[in-house]
């Protein structure tokens, strides 16, 4: 009996569907929903909030301005806006949660022609954005100009 | 002018550069707070409960909202004055 040799060859494999113009264009959405999400998270005043943003700190006052900045209805939240700004820049300037809150008064206040006292509100809130020095506040800075020509 | 402020703490009349600001507090309130705005620039006045008291301007520019405050925790009470140039 004779053995003859038999050569197996591999079936030629279709090329990749990961090309490089795919890769290409995968890459730039990713960029583009990037910027986009930063872009609209810097819009909105906040600076990212850590995900334990209302876990209890064993400070009452601190946790329950909290509550108010991130989850208070925008009532509450113009009811109780001269507690929670001051409170913020004397006692609690570097808690991103409350900044976040005073971001949504600085919407509020710019949008609502009926917000109470709201041109002397405006200047006062104003002035807190821009003597903050703290970087929890930088994105509310361009604010600030906005909040001045409120009338 | 009329006065800012609801009970405990209210500011009567203007407030100008380099004058006083008159205030009338409440019964159990001995310490005023007044702020431009940040705590670096917060002073606490010791006044008279139940009183008019005159507290002097802070040193800053016309057309500054200045926070005054009375009040302990969350009972704090706030009132906004702005600052008239002479």
């Amino acid at each position: 009996m004779r053995i003859e040799p038999v050569f197996l060859v591999a079936p030629r494999t279709p090329a990749s569907d990961v090309s490089r113009r795919s890769f290409l264009l995968v890459g730039a959405t990713f960029a583009c929903g990037v910027s986009f999400g930063g872009a609209c998270v810097f819009a909105s005043g906040g600076a990212r909030l850590p995900d334990d943003a209302l876990a209890p700190t064993g400070d009452a006052e601190l946790d329950q301005l909290r509550r108010l900045a991130i989850d208070g209805s925008d009532a509450q939240l113009v009811q109780h806006r001269l507690l929670l700004v001051s409170w913020t820049f004397s006692h609690y300037c570097h808690d991103a949660a409350l900044w976040r809150g005073i971001g949504r008064l600085c919407d509020l206040v710019i949008a609502d022609a009926a917000f109470p006292d709201r041109s002397r509100f405006a200047r006062a809130l104003a002035g807190v954005i821009e003597r903050a020095e703290v970087p929890v506040a930088a994105p509310l800075q361009q604010r600030a100009q906005a909040l001045r020509s409120v009338r | 002018m009329s006065p800012q402020g609801g009970s405990g703490l209210r500011v009567i009349g203007p407030v100008v550069q380099g004058g006083t600001i008159t205030v009338e507090v409440g019964s159990n309130d001995t310490t005023v707070y007044v702020s431009a705005g940040s705590a670096g620039e917060t002073v606490s006045h010791a006044v008279v409960p139940g009183k008019t008291n005159q507290l002097p301007v802070p040193p800053v520019p016309g057309g500054t909202v200045l926070w005054l405050w009375v009040g302990k925790g969350l009972n704090r009470r706030v009132v906004l004055v702005e600052v008239l140039a002479p």
